[in-house]
């Protein structure tokens, strides 16, 4: 580990699995915590099957795996038999934090509630992320990445009022939590340090999710006032849309802030007509003829490389860019090549990972590839408890540990 | 219960809207935040929508949110002089948050060199847009489009759709605060200041790894579409092989029109199969084929089609209840207004009345998602311009009360002394 990373003091025993609860442990390895997976080989993380190259499958190529796990190791452990959990339970004394994201009390079922963590070590700082909660009506409702973004709002708000709501094209807030409960967790280490004092955080996804939305819900509170689905509009800005560009599926966007964006945008275009119309100096009026703004800005992009009709509109100062895909960023985009990491994996497969998108003291954080399942198994029982070549060779063939 | 953990730490808060909810949710975790704005109020306050559909700087309802918990200063942004007052403020903080978009005197503060020689103690969080271009202009859409985010939204024949939210800047604030508070543990335990630059693309594009994986297109070619109600499509090229996958639908609609979020978790098929009979009479997914998982993505267009069948029958609250009871994936679609009446989130107490002087009415906020056994966090309102400039200046810059009142005199900074509601000069 690189010397200076804030977490290097610290150990995360992660019971988290599918996508959003190991992007938050992700964040704490990949700023140098030692974190240890506890996984199943009867219940197999569902992520570890996603994303495989077409010729090969194995339970340790998934590449959506390999993004949310960089960083840690993983035991492997049959939490269904008495004595994977006592191995458990002289393992949490040598951490500092506890992690799941299962539905509520099945930590408590194997004995890891926060109390009974409590007993094992006093300071603990345990972190769970249910969907729900585990208070409320509702908290034994399940829920996968599509269903919590329908629940917190942004599905029902989001494209145009004449289509279905379905929401993103991604599991978004599998990718939204990892932040902010990395922060609230390195909080509770911060205060430990001060106060001796570890304590429980919950973060249910539902609640984080609507932290997701804009002002849509404050209004509604405030004034009654539901906000419309409005497509690429925007209340505040014309034009403020998505426009088609020469190619297939390509297309820019643009969102014009102000009346001297809205003049270059019309010189741009060739129609000094436009930018000298009095009633379109403001944005209220663009708004009365917004249709046909955005048929003439779609009319005078169409013709056009999505690149180069951005570059003239920056180049004029306004806010513009091609709707990238991936394969735009992986092989276009050179500002980001240091954030993708690529390395091959020990089953050969040559793998690209995203780093953390940010830089740390003007450099990138170090980051390793994800574990095997139960890569480190042997190693962890041998370190932490001192286990010897004969207690691991029962363990395994007694099936607790694999 | 105890005070919250960042009890005691200090922010300034230069944010902007892109990266102004960074130091709320610092806020929420317990830390004293400043927000330094200009004396003619910052843009949050002039984005509507306004409380009553009135505008005021007071009034604004993204000022009102992302602000909650905040201190304000308010100083003549466009002076050298409120910079060399930010410099001394920062002697006395543990991070100060940088806006994306940077004024030239802004541009100057933050200036990588400057400020590691200035305040080496100092944890800065600074935002770029694009890395190798930092002087692109941006709004919201526009970092969500170029992240790769957008493309994977909509419907294949319309355009690709903005998602709700700002999540491009919902991003980046999020991993603002994350990259904070790990920079605040550096300096508290190690007495070390640094840096830390969050690139506005690359957050955008960390959400996208599940969607459209980097190792998909390096493979195989392989570009996730928009194809509106069965999610995501990706054609598959290379290797002598074209295939068309797709991810699937969940979005359906009920007897009442209304929508749900509805999956099927695999161990639960047989509860699908027999809810399924109950309600449509349908058997024809009882056949012995239907039990290979395999099959059934392959012919998962019968398996929607029954679904929805499903959906139309009943109301939506029905379905979802019953879905949940047999342990399938069903959510409403929900909108505000359902999640303001959530009597879930009621019983949660997710909601607290904040009283606002300046608006002489309660506010209902979101509280945070963050529940702790060791502390409540505390939710303050927004606060009014300038609310605290003179405490700021009294307690941070080390400054008199000469001092403030010469610099108010002069003009670089404001309080609310004898302000009324501050309107909005058209």
């Amino acid at each position: 580990m690189t010397p200076d990373l804030p977490l290097r003091r610290y150990r995360v025993l992660d019971f988290c699995w599918q996508a959003a609860g190991p992007l938050v442990t992700e964040i704490l390895a990949n700023l140098g915590a030692e974190v240890i997976r506890v996984e199943s080989t009867t219940r197999i993380d569902q992520v570890r099957l996603y994303h495989h190259p077409l010729e090969r499958f194995s339970i340790d190529t998934g590449a959506f795996f390999q993004d949310c796990n960089t960083g840690k190791k993983s035991i492997s452990l049959d939490m269904s038999k008495a004595k994977a959990r006592e191995l458990v339970y002289r393992l949490v004394p040598h951490f500092d934090v506890v992690t799941d994201n299962f539905s509520p009390g099945q930590m408590e079922k194997w004995g890891l509630g926060y109390e009974q963590l409590r007993q094992l070590r006093p300071d603990i700082i345990v972190a769970s992320f249910p969907v729900m909660g585990s208070v409320g009506p509702h908290r034994h409702w399940r829920a996968v990445g599509n269903g919590v973004v329908a629940l917190c709002g942004l599905a029902g708000h989001t494209g145009f009022a004449d289509r279905p709501p379905v929401g993103l094209g991604t599991v978004h807030t599998d990718f939204t939590l990892a932040p902010l409960a990395a922060a609230s967790i390195m909080a509770a280490l911060l205060q430990r340090e001060q106060t001796g004092q570890g304590q429980r955080i919950e973060i249910a996804q539902y609640e984080a999710g609507i932290h997701l939305l804009d002002t849509e819900l404050l209004e509604y509170l405030t004034d009654g006032q539901e906000a419309p689905r409005r497509g690429n509009r925007s209340p505040y800005l014309v034009p403020h849309g998505v426009f088609p560009c020469a190619g297939d599926d390509r297309w820019v966007a643009i969102a014009v802030r102000n009346v001297l964006e809205w003049q270059a945008l019309c010189l741009l275009m060739g129609r000094p007509d436009l930018a000298a119309r009095p009633d379109l100096q403001d944005v209220e009026g663009r708004r009365d003829h917004e249709d046909e703004i955005e048929a003439i800005v779609a009319a005078w992009t169409a013709t056009q490389d999505a690149w180069q009709v951005t570059e003239l509109l920056q180049s004029a100062g306004i806010p513009a860019s091609p709707v990238e895909h991936i394969g735009d960023l992986v092989d276009g985009e050179p500002a980001i090549q240091d954030f993708l990491v690529s390395f091959v994996h020990p089953t050969g497969v040559e793998f690209i990972v995203q780093n953390q998108p940010f830089t740390w003291h003007g450099q990138r954080l170090p980051v390793s590839r994800a574990p095997l399942l139960g890569e480190h198994t042997e190693q962890v029982l041998r370190h932490f408890l001192g286990l010897g070549e004969e207690e691991i060779q029962a363990l395994v063939i007694e099936g607790v540990i694999a | 219960m105890v005070n919250p953990p960042l009890h005691g730490v200090k922010v300034l808060d230069l944010g902007d809207e892109a990266t102004a909810l960074a130091a709320r949710f610092l806020a929420e975790l317990g830390a004293e935040v400043v927000r330094a704005e200009a004396m003619t109020g910052d843009r949050l306050r002039r984005r509507g929508p306004f409380v009553g559909g009135r505008p005021g700087l007071e009034r604004s309802l993204p000022h009102l949110l992302y602000n909650a918990g905040k201190r304000s200063l308010a100083l003549a942004l466009d002076t050298a002089d409120a910079w060399e007052l930010l410099d001394r403020i920062t002697t006395a903080v543990d991070v100060v948050i940088a806006p994306l978009e940077k004024s030239p005197l802004a541009h100057r503060f933050f200036a990588e060199d400057r400020l590691a020689a200035v305040h080496p103690q100092v944890g800065v969080v600074d935002a770029v847009f694009r890395r190798d271009r930092p002087e692109q202009q941006v709004t919201d859409l526009v970092a969500v489009a170029a992240g790769g985010l957008l493309y994977c939204n909509g419907f294949p024949d319309r355009p690709p759709e903005r998602p709700a939210g700002n999540l491009a800047y919902k991003q980046l604030s999020l991993v603002a605060c994350a990259a904070a508070v790990a920079l605040i543990v550096s300096r508290r335990l190690e007495g070390r200041g640094g840096r830390a630059v969050v690139g506005l693309q690359e957050a955008v594009m960390s959400t996208i790894i599940q969607a459209a994986n980097q190792n998909l297109w390096r493979w195989q070619g392989a570009i996730a579409r928009r194809a509106g109600l069965l999610g995501l499509e990706y054609p598959v090229l290379g290797q002598g092989r074209v295939a068309l996958i797709r991810s699937g639908r969940t979005t359906y609609q009920c007897q009442d029109g209304l929508w749900v979020s509805f999956s099927i978790w695999p161990p639960r098929w047989g509860n699908f199969l027999q809810w399924l009979e109950e309600v449509t009479g349908s058997t024809e997914l009882m056949a012995e084929c239907w039990q290979d998982p395999v099959y059934r993505t392959v012919h998962r267009d019968k398996i929607e089609a029954a679904v929805a069948q499903l959906c139309a029958a009943l109301p939506r609250d029905e379905v979802v209840r019953r879905g949940q009871e047999l342990g399938l994936l069903v959510l409403p679609v929900n909108t505000v207004a359902d999640i303001a009446a959530d009597p879930h989130l009621e019983a949660r107490g997710f909601y607290r009345d904040v009283w606002h002087p300046a608006l002489g009415r309660h506010i209902r906020l979101p509280r945070s998602a963050i529940r702790s056994s060791a502390f409540e966090a505390e939710l303050r309102p927004a606060p009014r311009l300038g609310e605290h400039t003179r405490e700021v200046l009294l307690e941070l810059a080390g400054l008199t009360e000469t001092d403030v009142a010469a610099l108010l005199e002069r003009g670089v900074a404001a309080t609310l002394a004898g302000q009324e509601e501050g309107e909005i000069d058209p």
